[in-house]
């Protein structure tokens, strides 16, 4: 059995955000793979490792850059990585295009059972991409797992809800995609870090890959930081007089009472 | 354990790859032999998992390991170490990290140096005490793989790199610390071959721990008959266990650790009290196949470890400076001095805006920098001797600028790395001095690498009777050269003009004072020597920082003109510039000052007599 896992490369949800020229600044940001993505590859090598598959093979949508987030899952223990890249996907948030984009990849990377993928991505919070190429491509799809079997054809996941769980199955090929209880992610080890650059690496254009991006269905047309906090207001005086005081300017200025 | 396991360590990423990719380009000699296998991105993956490694499952230990401490049980001999650091050197093994500095022929990864000092960064400073142990038995692995004998090398070697065993280095006897010579512990040969050791090691690090089932020690003892002084000395492989032929670890080999000191810091650092031979049974092994050449041995171990002394104090200064700016930047205290002055009414502002934190906060970046610069620095030079190849001019070079900064390095380092951390200290007001926060314990653990690993004045001596003679000047003359190149690019530039004729004054002190060591020495005057040692290692150190801070700098312009200002490098490389002109302009002033102190000749420390000093007695 062949598995995909597709990850995105992020920024660190600690990065402090700066916006130049109506798109996020990548200058000088720390760079790393989708934390829910890395759930995904975990599951993938773990798959692999208790004889449940054969291969397994990360796939990215991203510039050059993106390269070093796929050495990551290397090092892990995948045991190839491909790239798509073209200028014309820079566009931020086209996830009709990626979507897109990445169908027409999984379509060439064919045969492969099992295609995973973390749920959401933590820097835009879109969870839309791989579950639309899984639509494409006409496969089902068990999402936000936090237990996952596969075998005899088939998946078994669980899904943890607010007060009950639910267990679904689904034959493979299928999309799961993972939660963050599904398990913990190793450190690449150091002698895989220096092994992975001698895994298969291999780009694709949207040509290798037969597609035409086209253009997105709709278009961002803003992106600002939140505004700044403002400072808080301390209430002095004796606590009859403070507590007066701050009614009035809950019901006045905060307009909350 | 009620307290939970929360993580302080805070790297500094971006400083580390702005050295050594921007200011030492390290790119430059990486895939080229001995360091074919290591790229560019190699580099900065394994910077970027180390500090992912450090930051989740050692810097969480760093207060534990300080509680729990270690535990000497008397009637076994052993000691116990906090059992989560165990657990932690599983993990650390596991993950191969151990194997970063290895010898290729002992399944290491043999990195380049300037990578293996900056990632020993964040293990030590996420938890020094711990990375002592590994750090030790690298040196000690290196000693048996260097002079050991074939057989001796296909013993210990797999076994020590490979994590089986850890190693120490045992000199220090009770009347022999930094007087090696003094050495007492005896060797007396068999039959076989082999030696009969006797003799108490004391501040063993590392001497006695639950870790592994054996520890290799090197330990320095005269073999009978042999000359006095240093040059006695032989080194010999003295396992804690006997080693069965089938190299399974045997019966006691009569190494008892009578106890462990109860130290102010690095308290999960065992620091053992050995007695070897007390029942007469304990068995050393000639290191190599030459007798009395101990002391030369020890050195290759000695000098790394003071490298790694340095790197030590750097590490947790970095941490502790670190953390002081975290602080100051959420703890609200205090209105602005210029509003107070002007009757204003303004707010309590976070205590980064007050000029007094500022001030300090500037002071620990700058050091911090300068000294991560001077390590960095050493260590590519190292790297790039071994690329030039063995032998080569190129590589003597190179090796010579390694021998000048190791001193500095050692020296410099501890001295302000333990300065830096009294500042957090200082800048956390009260809440610094208790144990909820970090930076006591940085503190408390820094204050040791001014003392081990040969005394900070030790350093000195090396560095002004050894370094600066050698090869008739030519390590100093070197580094002036380098640093000249750079003020006379500069002087007449608008941005760094004032900052590099500056620099090229404070060299000049420095030169000059070299001379004054020369005229004290021809003149008979050798008291004086010693006497401003110390402070020329000072003023040494704080040009080189200097130099290597002013370098960097002007790297960060040409940078930040490709940049606009909300981007995040640019943040970054504005404050390497700020960092260097306040060294430059507050530090190194400094310089100056010593360099007239020195040639004014004061004696009074010596025309001192002893009877002046008020009459107590050690207790």
């Amino acid at each position: 059995m062949k598995i995909v896992v597709t990850i995105k490369q992020t920024f660190t949800t600690e990065a402090k955000i700066a916006v130049d020229g109506g798109a996020i600044s990548d200058k000088g940001i720390k760079q790393i793979v989708n934390p829910y993505d890395e759930f995904a590859v975990e599951q993938a090598i773990k798959i692999k490792e208790s004889g449940g598959a054969e291969e397994v093979v990360v796939l990215t949508i991203g510039p050059e850059r993106a390269g070093e987030a796929l050495r990551q899952c290397l090092a892990m223990g995948a045991d190839a990585a491909f790239r798509v890249w073209d200028d014309s996907l820079a566009a931020p948030g086209a996830w009709d295009v990626y979507a897109t984009v990445l169908a027409g990849a999984l379509e060439k990377m064919k045969p492969w059972e099992l295609l995973l993928a973390g749920w959401v991505a933590v820097d835009d919070n879109a969870a839309i991409v791989v579950q639309r190429a899984a639509e494409t491509l006409g496969i089902p799809q068990v999402l936000v797992v936090n237990k996952l079997d596969v075998g005899d054809g088939k998946v078994t996941a669980v899904r943890e809800m607010d007060g009950y769980r639910e267990v679904v199955e689904a034959p493979l090929p299928a999309l799961v995609t993972a939660d963050k209880a599904l398990n913990t992610p190793r450190y690449p080890t150091l002698p895989n870090i220096m092994k992975a650059k001698r895994k298969p690496l291999t780009v694709w254009t949207l040509e290798d890959i037969g597609v035409t991006a086209g253009s997105a269905g709709f278009t961002r047309t803003g992106l600002a930081l939140p505004p700044a906090k403002t400072g808080a207001k301390i209430v002095e005086g004796e606590p009859e007089e403070a507590a007066v005081a701050l009614a009035d300017l809950l019901h006045t200025e905060a307009k909350v009472i | 354990m009620s307290e939970e396991l929360v993580n302080h360590y805070k790297p500094d990423e971006r400083d580390i790859l702005f050295l050594l990719f921007e200011q030492f380009r390290i790119q430059d000699y990486l895939g080229k032999a001995p360091y074919d296998a290591f790229g560019e991105d190699d580099a900065r993956m394994i910077i970027n998992e180390a500090i992912k490694f450090t930051t989740r499952e050692v810097g969480t230990l760093n207060s534990y390991v300080d509680r729990e401490g270690c535990k000497h049980d008397p009637q076994a001999g052993t000691v116990t170490v906090p059992p989560l650091m165990k657990e932690l050197q599983r993990k650390y093994e596991e993950n191969g990290w151990h194997l970063l500095r290895a010898p290729e022929e002992w399944g290491g990864q043999d990195a380049p140096h300037a990578v293996s000092l900056a990632v020993s960064e964040f293990f030590s400073g996420a938890c020094a005490a711990w990375a002592m142990y590994t750090g030790l038995t690298l040196g000690a692995a290196r000693l048996i793989h260097t002079f050991g004998t074939e057989e001796q090398r296909a013993l210990y070697c797999p076994r020590m790199y490979g994590g089986e065993w850890m190693g120490t280095m045992c000199l220090t006897e009770p009347a022999a610390g930094s007087e090696v010579g003094r050495n007492a512990a005896t060797a007396v040969k068999n039959d076989d071959g082999t030696y009969k050791i006797t003799g108490t090691k004391i501040f063993i690090s590392g001497g006695d721990h639950d870790m592994t089932d054996n520890i290799i020690h090197l330990a320095l003892a005269r073999i009978e008959g042999a000359a006095r002084g240093t040059k006695g000395l032989s080194l010999f492989i003295v396992p804690k266990m006997r080693i069965n032929d089938d190299g399974s670890v045997g019966e006691s080999n009569d190494v008892i650790c009578r106890g462990i000191e109860n130290k102010m810091g690095i308290k999960a650092s065992a620091t053992a009290t050995l007695n070897f031979g007390d029942n007469e049974a304990c068995t050393g092994y000639l290191l190599g196949s030459e007798e009395h050449k101990g002391i030369s041995q020890m050195f290759q171990m000695m000098n790394e470890a003071r490298i790694g002394t340095g790197m030590q104090a750097l590490s947790q200064a970095s941490s502790a400076y670190l953390n002081a700016v975290g602080y100051a930047r959420e703890r609200v205290q205090g209105k602005p001095f210029a509003d107070i002055a002007t009757g204003k009414r303004g707010d309590s502002v976070t205590i980064i805006h007050h000029e007094d934190i500022r001030r300090m906060l500037l002071e620990m970046k700058c050091k911090v920098e300068g000294m991560r610069a001077l390590t960095l620095k050493l260590a590519a030079h190292g790297d790039r001797a071994a690329v030039a190849g063995e032998g080569s001019e190129a590589a003597s070079k190179e090796l010579g600028y390694v021998e000048l900064l190791t001193p500095l390095v050692k020296a410099y380092l501890s001295d302000q790395g333990f300065r830096v951390s009294e500042l957090a200290i200082q800048v956390y007001g009260g809440y610094g001095y208790i144990k909820d926060y970090p930076v006591e314990q940085y503190c408390r653990d820094i204050k040791i690498q001014s003392l081990y690993e040969g005394t900070n004045y030790i350093q000195s001596l090396d560095l002004v009777g050894r370094k600066l003679n050698q090869g008739g000047g030519a390590l100093v003359r070197q580094l002036a050269e380098d640093i000249t190149r750079l003020v006379k690019e500069h002087e007449a530039d608008e941005v760094f003009g004032s900052d590099a004729k500056a620099l090229g004054e404070a060299l000049g002190h420095m030169t000059g004072t070299t001379m004054q060591f020369m005229k004290f020495f021809q003149e008979g005057q050798h008291q004086l020597i010693p006497l401003a040692a110390t402070r020329f290692l000072e003023m040494m150190a704080e040009v080189t920082c200097a130099y290597l801070l002013l370098e960097g700098a002007v790297i960060a312009h040409e940078k930040m003109q490709e940049l606009s200002e909300t981007d995040r490098d640019y943040s970054f490389y504005a404050g390497k510039i700020h960092s260097a002109r306040f060294f430059i302009r507050n530090i190194l002033p400094g310089v100056k000052m010593k360099a007239e102190v020195i040639a004014s000749r004061d004696k009074t420390a010596i025309d001192i007599a002893d009877h002046h000093f008020p009459m107590v007695g050690a207790d």
